[in-house]
């Protein structure tokens, strides 16, 4: 389970979370909020992208203690992704396959799975949102993460591509891997059925359920 | 080659000497431009004879090294580099060894001149300075690859402010002062570093302009050369608001007033060396005469801002613009032509570029 306790985020002078204390059991979870409510500054902070005030736990493991054992379990894809444009999606799979101890059997199949193999040798500055929306999903799924953290993951995907991401969270979920997800897309009539969803409102966030 | 490395080299390595070519192009010009080889080789082996001429070096090494950082944790906080923050998830010996080789390639030029400094005080036998200028170099690169190692693996927020850039909300917030607000945001050490050196060019063409007989040429090339200090400044505004201001253009905001924007954003730039040389010399010098070497510095800043918004280019592209254009000014000055021309010319090419990027 991730837990979060005595949690605050302040930009600036400015709180924008406080959550006192929350645990997030094992499975699929919905996070939901306004437009800058703190739903990505959340997910930023649990991925160890953003400093935070508090705890961050992955059951024993502490983000800030040991951050190599925390991220190696915990990954993430951003809602609206950015790589310097210098950089070719090979050159950032090959990064992420060597920081997340992949394997390039796992890439091939994540490769072929959401087409990322057609345009992975240009430099990302050449890429559609959407395509890199895909690049940044399949490096949120490479290696063996306990917990896969996927803000807005559906959107700028054209709809052929959201079955493929869906089917893929589905399939991950049923070996063990829990999500936490943010997105204004309602799952009602998706492939995806969240075990417990979450709402973040005055700056602080609370079951649904 | 691991791509971990491969991956942090590119953007980190090979972006600082993209980025800093001009800053190289100066340090060059400076060290090999004016000094000969046989004067090098003889200012080495004088500071080799006492081995705590050798600590002032150092302490430019680590001016250098400083400059290397700050450039470290302003791409550290460019969102499409958050994701570096993953390179926690290595092993610390990898990490370390990493960041090693990075902090080498960072401080190539030193490194290397701190051997040929070597070398000068082993063929004099001054075995003293030669330790202390190769054990110096080693610490101070051993220990700036530490303090990268840690901003690497660091989470940084994106918008972090220095507590002394307060003030700049007494600012306005408008077309013209937004990139000034920038500047002060996201590049305050350059920024600062670049008026320092351009307030020292213009503060010794007014002390020169005194020494000699009522030479105004002084004060033009003063504010001409101090421009070419700028021209890095002009290109980033260039740069701003073609990345962060893009979707400005949408606004339905005439050509012109678009150009005034520009203009006044270039005046608000160099306000600093203008006040400087009206300060130093409004005794001395006719006011009017101060106004027009002014506006020749607002119009030619407006000229490079506006050069690498015509097509897209590199700074290392940028470079040789200002350059060519310093050259050639300085005899232009130097052989009697009035500011006021100059600068009008300047500004009409800019008006004409800028319409020239509009028609396309």
């Amino acid at each position: 389970m991730l837990t979060l306790d005595s949690f605050r985020k302040f930009f600036s002078n400015h709180l924008i979370l406080d959550i006192p204390s929350t645990t997030f059991e094992k499975g699929v979870h919905w996070v939901k909020g306004k437009n800058g409510s703190g739903k990505s500054t959340l997910f930023n902070c649990l991925a160890g992208l953003l400093p935070y005030s508090g705890h961050i736990k992955l059951e024993d493991i502490d983000l800030r203690k040991s951050p190599e054992a925390y991220k190696l379990k915990v990954n993430y894809s951003q809602s609206e992704p950015i790589y310097p444009e210098f950089l070719t999606g090979s050159d950032l799979i090959q990064f992420y396959v060597k920081l997340k101890k992949s394997s390039r059997e796992q890439v091939e199949e994540l490769d072929q799975l959401l087409g990322v193999s057609t345009y992975k040798n240009q430099p990302c500055g050449n890429f559609s949102s959407g395509m890199m929306k895909k690049l940044s999903i399949l490096l949120a799924f490479l290696g063996n993460p306990e917990w896969i953290i996927l803000d807005e993951p559906l959107i700028t995907l054209d709809k052929e591509s959201q079955i493929v991401v869906s089917e893929l969270i589905r399939s991950r979920a049923k070996n063990g891997v829990s999500f936490l997800f943010a997105t204004h897309q309602d799952f009602e009539n998706s492939l995806i059925n969240p075990d417990n969803t979450w709402m973040i409102s005055n700056q602080t966030l609370e079951s649904e359920l | 080659m691991n791509p971990v490395y491969k991956v942090l080299n590119r953007i980190f390595v090979t972006e600082f000497y993209r980025a800093n070519t001009g800053f190289f192009l100066v340090i060059l010009l400076l060290v090999f431009g004016f000094l000969k080889t046989p004067e090098h080789i003889s200012i080495a082996g004088a500071l080799a004879a006492n081995s705590k001429y050798y600590l002032v070096v150092l302490g430019l090494w680590v001016l250098y090294s400083l400059k290397v950082y700050q450039f470290c944790i302003r791409s550290k906080k460019l969102p499409s580099l958050q994701f570096v923050a993953d390179f926690g998830m290595i092993s610390s010996i990898n990490r370390t060894s990493i960041t090693l080789l990075l902090q080498i390639g960072l401080s190539l030029p030193i490194l290397g001149y701190s051997l040929f400094l070597a070398y000068m005080a082993y063929t004099t036998h001054q075995i003293n300075s030669m330790i202390l200028v190769l054990a110096g170099t080693t610490l101070i690169t051993v220990i700036f690859s530490l303090f990268l190692q840690r901003l690497l693996i660091k989470p940084v927020d994106l918008s972090t402010s220095s507590r002394i850039m307060s003030w700049t909300g007494a600012i306005p917030r408008n077309l013209s002062t937004l990139f000034i607000h920038h500047l002060f945001h996201r590049l305050p050490i350059p920024f600062l570093l670049t008026k320092v050196f351009s307030l020292a060019i213009v503060i010794g063409s007014s002390a020169l302009y005194r020494s000699t007989e009522d030479d105004h040429r002084y004060l033009s090339l003063g504010i001409l050369l101090a421009i070419g200090v700028n021209s890095a400044i002009a290109f980033r505004h260039a740069e701003f608001k073609s990345n962060r201001l893009h979707i400005f253009e949408n606004l339905p905001i005439s050509k012109s007033k678009q150009f005034i924007n520009g203009l006044l954003t270039s005046a608000f730039i160099l306000s600093p060396e203008i006040i400087a040389m009206i300060g130093n010399n409004y005794s001395d010098v006719p006011i009017t005469k101060l106004f027009a070497i002014g506006l020749m510095g607002i119009c030619l800043m407006m000229l490079y801002h506006i050069i690498p918004s015509t097509k897209p280019m590199t700074m290392d592209n940028y470079t040789k613009y200002p350059f060519f254009l310093t050259a050639i000014l300085f005899f232009v000055i130097l052989g009697y032509v009035s500011p006021i021309i100059i600068g009008l010319i300047a500004l009409l090419t800019a008006f004409f570029l800028f319409v020239y990027k509009y028609a396309q």
